[in-house]
């Protein structure tokens, strides 16, 4: 089992689109995957799970990750949160 | 005779709208009661239901292509996100456990989860995940109906006098009703950041969201509406009173928008056709849909600070050019004007850098260009960052608070550092990105003739220069007053610095404040000011005065006012001349 924590530095928190995204790059892996966010866990692999926690700009989050792939899922995840999820706004408009 | 009634909810895209009521659908259409199924149907129930799930999904990506033609790419990541919620364990697991383990009706499983995550989004206060709950109400919407096997009403009836109202409407919907030049449409759903709202935003349909119970108000096809999209109305069953008036009021804001869009095709130049750029101040990347809209020809001043502040370690070079690269790449063919950091001595304790000491008077202290080379490393980040961003040829590069020539030495001194680092490394960039400085101290605007020969372009920061010149800090409302922009010394350094520049061919621009207010433009213009750089909102607003005046005049009123002796007099010149 890993558990990581990460700060999250996006303008405008984890939105739809890096959830989906995120959601779309693990999904295909076998471990199970929590996040946390205060008192609260849900499955990261759940766009809607993810969206509930209302993760904003500045939280706390912790990934858990369990099963034989955990090492190259931990992966993805710190690539995702340090590199793509920098400032993709959460709409075309605004 | 019905009452006229006023409802007020949440402008998407604001206008004013009048006419005809259309209803598309009601809420209660899709109110679904509980229902029991046998234990023989389970099976059939879950496949029903796996039917209609894919039935959705495969609708949902026919609109695709339809809204990538008409509203482009990002909307269509959005459209992704929706075929992806369907995809969520929600749709795929729970739904179908509920059917399986409670025996319920396909509907009622569905309608139950939904109101279950509806719940859990409408506990947040933040706006965007309630949007995001309208969103998903639409979702679920679809997938209802399909399995109710019900068909909406007809949208090809709807004409240019109508109003669509409805419980919820999805993007593709809103591209129909366009398509037919409806005139406005009302829900029940939606915030300002909803996928509905920003369509709507998008293609310019006067819409009002988020009014809970429309669809349930005594009112049906044919009757009179009128959506106020300034307020956030809707008025039901307006008297005649209230249509004249708001007739009215309709002219008067196609008058404007008409007046908008043509001021947005026209070159920004004066009436004798003389060039004046108008370009854009921003402070986040964000903003860079803003200019775009806004039709400035460019970013003529990039801060940076954001970076650097409110955090607790020093941005890496990656992190600095991911921001100048999408900048530079969303404005290109025009330019950019990246200004490297200007904070004071006391960020950089929470960077986790040795600070100075707290400073008396910081406006007087390390800040700017003074601080940078203190710490020519951090410096060397960014211009590193700055550098590999300008490989298309469409940034340059602004150091602020300069106060002495040698200053630019030592900067440049850096910049071929900065440049022979990435050579090593085989990075592009552009050679000959050109360099300026922020011309906001008195020393700078009165030695420009020794600081122009040195580098490429100068902008004028007239907040600190005022605030410089005449010893004043504005915020202090002991001397607030005696800030003033038009005090001659300060219109001589402008004439100084204009006069100096165009006699080696180089251009100056203005940044600060006095170029977004319309009272100082055709003086501003005059002194032979080339650029104005100002917030995106205020674009059209100085675009039209642009277009409106006389250089030649300009110019003669600019000779008038360098003659006045105080501010007083140049005030009532320019109150004559309006």
């Amino acid at each position: 089992m890993i558990e990581k924590e990460f700060i999250v530095k996006n303008e405008f928190g984890l939105h739809i689109r890096p959830a989906n995204e995120l959601v779309n790059r693990i999904s295909s892996f076998k471990s199970i995957v929590k996040v946390i966010k205060g008192d609260q866990m849900v499955d990261g692999k759940s766009v809607i799970d993810l969206l509930s926690l209302f993760i904003a700009k500045n939280d706390k989050i912790k990934f858990i990750v369990e099963g034989e792939d955990e090492q190259e899922v931990i992966k993805v995840i710190e690539d995702f949160i340090e590199h793509d999820f920098y400032y993709t706004a959460p709409n075309p408009n605004n | 005779m019905k009452k006229e009634k006023k409802l007020e909810g949440i402008v998407a895209y604001s206008g004013i709208a009048i006419g005809k009521v259309f209803i598309l659908e009601r809420e209660g259409d899709l109110i679904v009661p509980v229902h029991k199924i046998s234990k023989e149907n389970v099976k059939k129930e879950v496949a029903r239901y796996k039917q209609s799930l894919e039935k959705t999904k495969y609708e949902l990506s026919l609109t695709k292509e339809r809204i990538l033609k008409s509203l482009g790419k990002n909307h269509v990541e959005l459209v992704d996100a929706y075929i992806k919620i369907l995809d969520d364990r929600l749709f795929t697991n729970d739904v179908i456990r509920m059917i399986e383990e409670e025996q319920c009706s396909a509907e009622f499983s569905v309608s139950s989860a939904l109101n279950k995550v509806i719940q859990m989004f409408e506990r947040s206060g933040d706006d965007y995940f309630r949007g995001r709950m309208a969103d998903m109400k639409d979702v679920g919407k679809k997938l209802l109906m399909n399995l109710l096997e019900k068909k909406r009403k007809s949208m090809e009836k709807i004409t240019s006098r109508h109003i669509v109202i409805a419980a919820t409407l999805d993007p593709h919907d809103v591209i129909i009703l366009k398509e037919q030049n409806c005139a406005g449409f009302v829900l029940e759903v939606g915030t300002k950041t909803s996928h509905v709202a920003l369509v709507a935003q998008g293609l310019g349909i006067v819409s009002i969201v988020g009014l809970k119970d429309i669809t349930n108000e005594e009112i049906e096809d044919e009757d009179d509406i009128i959506v106020d999209g300034l307020q956030g109305l809707v008025i039901l069953h307006p008297t005649q009173e209230t249509l004249q008036e708001y007739k009215k009021q309709y002219e008067l804001v196609i008058k404007e928008k008409e007046e908008l869009i043509y001021l947005k095709k026209s070159r920004s130049e004066t009436r004798d056709h003389y060039k004046i750029e108008l370009l854009c101040n921003i402070d986040l990347p964000k903003e860079i849909d803003k200019v775009i809209e806004s039709s400035a020809e460019g970013i003529g001043l990039y801060r940076t600070e954001y970076q650097y502040i409110e955090r607790d370690k020093l941005p890496t070079e990656d992190e600095l050019y991911e921001d100048y690269n999408f900048v530079a790449q969303k404005i290109y063919p025009y330019n950019v004007v990246i200004r490297t950091f200007d904070i004071g001595a006391d960020k950089l304790s929470q960077l986790g850098l040795e600070g100075v000491v707290k400073e008396k008077i910081p406006s007087l202290g390390l800040r700017g260009i003074r601080l940078a080379l203190k710490y020519p490393d951090i410096l060397k980040t960014q211009i590193k960052a700055i550098l590999r961003a300008s490989s298309k040829g469409n940034v340059k590069i602004m150091f602020p608070m300069i106060t002495k020539a040698e200053e630019i030495d030592e900067v440049k001194k850096i910049i071929q550092e900065a440049k022979h680092e990435l050579k090593e490394k085989k990075i592009e960039f552009d050679n000959n990105i050109p360099i300026g400085v922020m011309i906001e101290t008195p020393s700078a605007a009165l030695t420009c003739d020794i600081i122009i020969k040195k580098i490429d372009f100068v902008s004028l920061g007239t907040n600190d220069l005022i605030q410089y010149t005449l010893a004043v800090d504005r915020f202090n409302e002991n001397v607030a007053e005696l800030y003033d922009p038009l005090h001659p010394s300060v219109l001589k350094l402008i004439k100084n610095v204009v006069d100096i520049s165009h006699s080696k061919n180089k251009t100056v621009s203005i940044c600060g404040e006095i170029a977004a207010d319309p009272i100082f433009t055709k003086i501003l213009i005059g002194l032979g000011i080339n650029d104005l750089s100002v917030p995106p909102s205020v674009v059209l607003k100085i675009k039209k005065i642009v277009c409106g005046i006389s250089y030649h005049e300009a110019k003669e009123l600019a000779e008038e006012i360098l003659m006045c002796e105080d501010s007083k007099t140049i005030i009532d010149i320019l109150k004559q001349e309006k």
